[in-house]
């Protein structure tokens, strides 16, 4: 049955689920993990032990961003229609965020003051990063994007995940925001001589 | 039918859609960190090819109506200011063996004109805004500031002291920050490699200061101190930095990178102007 959207109400569950709800189980990895962190700090667990339930997690908040940068915000610049350029530079400067914490942490040895910091600041921007998809680009993109893109997005981001486990084969590097989006319009919408714009786009370079 | 950007005649060129894309992000990736004037004035436009002057909001009044009216002792003539845009245009040549490498799938092609060409164009449009441009009618930054240069000296550990009582100078003319400091090559280098007593970075020491960022800014004699607020200056853009078909032979494709713009300051207390 169409819900009008070509998505489909009662239908059976796909092989791999939308890349939505992928997104979500991240996420709930994500906190789980976050949470067990506490629990080893409050008992005060010895570097090896903190270190191998944190590189795991710094792997995939790695990998997870960029393979939303890769799949998932490419696509919402196509199909949302609740602001998504907006929706994409607040991710792009989260991920990078996320990433810098990560970074700050990696070096330092585990367990020190300045670990933590590291790991702190990388969950904080993750926590903004998270509630804002959550309540923004994700319904945006549910609302707005046929289900068969959903699915064959999720085949993409679980492809990606596993061919970059542990963050084999990426460069792990922050990127401008609205570089990221000027970019992903220009291939949108390609210049050509037949349109009125045919600059490269620069514009105003100022910090938002 | 022509559109505002046919004038480009990018159709024209002998050049693959893949090698313009080549070219264009060859040209963009060139141009954008050399761009310093954009990262602290605003950007209006780009409004087109089409668009050619800013109006000031202004009016210079006029002798009278045309020769030849009666009547007209009482009427009252004026003439609207505005400030034209000037044009830019740098050429640059691809080899065509380059573009054909491009379409076989060559990941580095030789673009060095074109990187030459991107310095200068970006180079013209910085200069504009920080030191103006008298033939295009352009007043730049350090020709409209209402404070007296400051020289920055050859020691650059006193840096610190003469940038915090330009920003001092600002606060105290209500001007707001956050701040930027534009400054030329070389003086930037010496930022960078110096260190103060303590080992604290002088560049992080300046942007402590500013409470916003040293902008390597090529085109910039010395350096100037701006506000980054907003409001205060106004690059008015017509066409936007874009790659243009000149002609081609049997060997090169002659480009060029334009663009037209003008620019106003706004607010002539929110710079401060160092000299070396």
């Amino acid at each position: 049955m169409s819900d009008g959207r070509g998505g489909r109400r009662g239908a059976t569950v796909p092989a791999v689920p939308d890349i939505t709800e992928l997104i979500l189980d991240d996420h709930e990895w994500f906190r789980r993990r976050f949470a067990e962190l506490d629990e080893l700090r409050a008992s005060e667990a010895d570097p090896t032990t903190l270190r191998g339930l944190w590189r795991p997690l710094a792997d995939l908040l790695d990998v997870h961003a960029e393979a939303e940068e890769r799949i998932f915000y490419p696509q919402l610049l196509r199909k949302g229609e609740n602001d998504p350029q907006e929706e994409t530079l607040d991710a792009i400067g989260d991920h990078n965020d996320i990433r810098d914490g990560v970074r700050a942490a990696d070096r330092h040895p585990v367990g020190s003051a300045g670990w933590w910091e590291g790991v702190d600041a990388a969950r904080a921007a993750n926590d903004e990063h998270m509630g804002e998809e959550e309540n923004e680009g994700l319904p945006d993109f549910r609302l707005h994007a046929h289900s068969r893109l959903r699915e064959s997005l999720g085949t993409q981001f679980t492809e990606f995940k596993e061919r970059h486990k542990g963050t084999r084969g990426l460069e792990i590097v922050d990127k401008d925001p609205q570089a990221y989006v000027n970019e992903i319009e220009r291939e949108i919408t390609p210049p050509t001589d037949s349109v009125g714009d045919n600059s490269l786009g620069i514009g105003s370079l100022r910090p938002r | 039918m022509t559109t505002p950007s046919d004038h480009l005649l990018r159709a024209h060129a002998p050049i693959p859609t893949e090698s313009w894309k080549a070219i264009d992000d060859e040209a963009r990736e060139r141009l954008t960190p050399l761009l310093a004037a954009r990262k602290v004035v605003d950007f209006v436009g780009a409004g087109g090819w089409h668009r050619s002057a800013y109006s000031l909001g202004r009016t210079s009044p006029l002798a009278g109506p045309p020769p030849g009216v009666t009547g007209a002792a009482e009427v009252r003539t004026r003439t609207r200011r505005v400030q034209p845009l000037s044009e830019i245009r740098v050429p640059f040549v691809v080899g065509r063996d380059e573009i054909d490498d491009i379409q076989r799938g060559a990941a580095d092609p030789d673009f060095d004109d074109l990187a030459r060409a991107a310095r200068v164009a970006a180079e013209i449009e910085n200069r504009t805004v920080f030191h103006g441009w008298p033939a295009a009618q352009i007043e730049g930054i350090a020709q409209t500031t209402t404070y007296p240069t400051a020289a920055l000296g050859a020691d650059c550990l006193e840096w610190p002291g003469i940038v915090a009582r330009g920003v001092d100078a600002l606060r105290r003319n209500g001007i707001g920050g956050p701040f930027a400091l534009c400054v030329g090559p070389d003086l930037y280098t010496q930022i960078v490699e110096s260190t103060e007593l303590g080992g604290y970075l002088l560049l992080d020491h300046l942007k402590n200061i500013l409470g916003g960022e040293v902008i390597w800014s090529v085109g910039v004699d010395g350096a100037v101190l701006v506000s980054a607020r907003g409001g205060d200056f106004v690059l008015d853009v017509g066409q936007d930095l874009a790659v243009g078909y000149s002609h081609h032979d049997a060997d090169t494709v002659h480009l060029y990178i334009e663009e037209s713009l003008t620019f106003r300051v706004l607010e002539p207390d929110a710079a401060f102007v160092l000299s070396v």
